[in-house]
């Protein structure tokens, strides 16, 4: 009789886990690029009515 | 138009090509641990994710020492991007922590003191993001962020030290002498190398992503100054 442990199989927790850590830095990323551009958007349109308003 | 500097673009690569080398490395380099299997390999990333969310609320307890101070508003965007990137990490930890759990303690969670002390200090943060969205004036907006991060960062010790001063199931990696404070976590050395590897490219990815979230801080600022001047 063998008192030797099997390692146990938890290889679907592994995947899980690294799927939520590369899935929430790829929400919070998008998130950051399309705030990013929505702002970028913004200000160019400020500045042209701020050119507006001065001509 | 409004552009990334070139510093902030190159950085950018080095910490995806960092963050490869380091899932490599979990994979491939590190073996499997002989008592949890697979699962074991995320306890990598758990720890550095939650190294990078403690480390970005003490930043932002710093940059509302020095608006308190200076009364400049920069500190204020340091801050809350500082705060906005650690929540991200810590609440990876936690989910990350909680998978970990599962097949470990057959539970999800339990509320040991390491747990609790960590989901109230995520809740603290939460509400400072959404108590701050409630104040129109940007500088009581920021006196606010100042004098809320320096309570709130009181949370930081009472948590990393919870499973050093409580009787708790939540492992001691580091810092311990105690095999039965250690758990089932006994690293062999391409496990630690590991480990520290992690802790750098996670630092570097908070770097990273910091410098972005302050650029997009200032952007907005200088949006509302010109909505201002307009007005």
């Amino acid at each position: 009789m063998s008192f030797q442990e099997i390692t146990p199989d938890t290889s679907v927790y592994m995947i899980a886990g690294f799927t939520v850590f590369f899935g929430m830095m790829a929400i919070y990323l998008v998130s950051l690029f399309f705030r990013w551009r929505i702002l970028k958007r913004k200000l160019e349109l400020l500045k042209n009515m701020e050119k507006r308003k001065n001509s | 138009m409004e552009t990334r500097p070139f510093g902030l673009r190159i950085l950018d690569a080095v910490t995806v090509l960092l963050l490869i080398a380091a899932t490599c490395m979990v994979f491939f380099y590190a073996p499997r641990e002989a008592a949890m299997g697979e699962v074991q390999r995320l306890f990598y990333f758990h720890v550095a994710a939650a190294w990078v969310g403690m480390l970005g609320f003490v930043a932002a307890g710093a940059a509302g020492i020095v608006y308190l101070h200076t009364q400049h508003i920069i500190w204020d965007i340091i801050e809350s991007a500082a705060v906005e990137i650690s929540l991200v990490f810590f609440f990876i930890a936690i989910l990350l922590g909680s998978i970990w759990a599962r097949p470990i303690w057959n539970a999800w969670w339990t509320w040991d003191p390491r747990l609790t002390t960590a989901a109230i200090l995520e809740l603290i943060y939460i509400a400072y993001m959404m108590l701050r969205q409630g104040i129109e004036d940007p500088d009581r907006r920021a006196r606010f962020g100042a004098v809320y991060t320096l309570v709130g960062v009181l949370s930081i010790p009472i948590t990393f030290l919870s499973i050093r001063l409580f009787r708790t199931i939540h492992p001691v990696v580091i810092g311990t002498a105690s095999e039965a404070a250690r758990g089932m976590f006994g690293m062999t050395p391409p496990m630690k190398q590991t480990f520290f590897f992690c802790f750098f490219i996670f630092t570097v990815i908070f770097a990273d992503l910091f410098w972005n979230r302050i650029l997009l801080g200032n952007l907005s600022k200088k949006i509302d100054q010109l909505r201002y001047r307009l007005m």
